[in-house]
């Protein structure tokens, strides 16, 4: 059984987060660094789009720079997620694709149900539901994107802890007068929370479950980031995910 | 002349498609393909997107989505949360937009 590498929550910009993920691939592919399990947090708060997403049609980039929120385009797929500071937690998931389901629902399938377990943990029933989303009383909680590339699986995803509802839907573009009280009522009603649900649940909480859950098990360590992962993760940054010729390619 | 189209597709994700068309040429001079869907491996939206410019304009829907299919399949790519039904569909719509255009005075 393979052995998994868990680093434990970090908080770093979008560019840095986005180019974590990649430098941690492309060590996993060759082996220099073990199967990892990681979690992130984001400062300043963030907006990141999906691979296929256009920039300008889902984000109000204006805003953005005014509030000084990050904005940046994941290589995953999947849809746009506002990255709260304080609303939110984010994993990934990097090792080789033969340690999972060959189908993509079916990989979906297992790692969600890791984040399944964890909220379970905290008295927070939940279950998949493809393609890509946990629910929790019938409401979005999580969201998730996978990547496959050169034998290595990425899957990351959100899990929301408390959710500012006005702020999210005033950087991701919908036309302005929806966002009326109606309007926040309405996503009230497909969007949950840890929050929304047990006030009482810490975010250190939430945190501890989901290792937990994650490496329910598993053979691991806990470990930090090699030098290469750093060296390659900075030249990413300047690169791609800070670089308007990425973030604005669609 | 650029046309849009937006389909939610039943049970799967958002696709955008816009459609550059040049009237005078009669030719499809760009197409863009956004949305939340996944495909893997990534870059080949670039694949779909370039068999879709090189159509001719009165292409059925059923044969683009024909077409689509193949190009899938020989390159072993895999979509979640679009099919090629849901892409010939959203192109045709986006091209009929596009030849909808007036043609403004320069």
């Amino acid at each position: 059984m393979p052995k998994w590498r868990v680093i434990d929550l970090t908080v770093n910009t979008a560019a840095m987060n986005m180019a974590l993920d990649e430098a941690i691939s492309e060590a996993a592919r060759t082996k220099a660094s073990l199967p990892t399990i990681r979690f992130y947090k984001w400062l300043p708060s963030a907006v990141s789009i999906g691979y296929f997403q256009s920039l300008k049609d889902e984000v109000d980039v204006d805003l953005c720079k005014r509030l000084g929120v990050d904005f940046v385009r994941r290589r995953t797929g999947g849809g746009a997620v506002y990255h709260d500071s304080n609303g939110e937690l984010t994993y990934s998931v990097i090792a080789h694709e033969a340690m999972f389901p060959k189908g993509i629902t079916e990989s979906y399938h297992l790692i969600c149900g890791w984040i399944v377990d964890a909220l379970g943990r905290i008295g927070i029933p939940a279950e998949f539901k493809p393609i890509n989303d946990i629910i929790a009383a019938g409401k979005k909680i999580s969201g998730n994107a996978q990547t496959r590339r050169k034998g290595v699986l990425l899957q990351h995803g959100t899990i929301l802890y408390k959710l500012d509802v006005a702020t999210m839907f005033s950087l991701l573009k919908v036309p302005k007068e929806k966002i009326s009280d109606k309007f926040i009522a309405d996503v009230k009603q497909r969007v949950t929370s840890v929050t929304d649900i047990n006030s009482q649940i810490s975010e250190q909480q939430l945190k501890e479950a989901l290792v937990a859950a994650f490496t329910e098990g598993k053979e691991f360590e806990f470990g930090a980031l090699t030098e290469n992962e750093k060296a390659t993760a900075e030249k990413l940054v300047k690169e791609r995910y800070a670089a308007d010729e990425w973030n604005f390619l669609r | 002349m650029q046309g849009v189209h937006t389909e939610k597709v039943p049970g799967g994700k958002l696709v955008r498609m816009k459609v550059d068309f040049n009237p005078e040429g009669g030719l499809i001079e760009d197409v863009q393909m956004q949305g939340d869907f996944f495909i893997h491996p990534e870059e080949f939206v670039e694949n779909i997107e370039q068999l879709l410019v090189n159509l001719d304009q009165k292409d059925s829907e059923e044969s683009i989505a024909a077409a689509l299919s193949r190009l899938i399949e020989d390159e072993g790519a895999e979509l979640v949360g679009i099919t090629p039904e849901s892409i010939a569909k959203t192109f045709r719509n986006a091209l009929a937009n596009a030849i909808a255009q007036p043609v403004l005075p320069q």
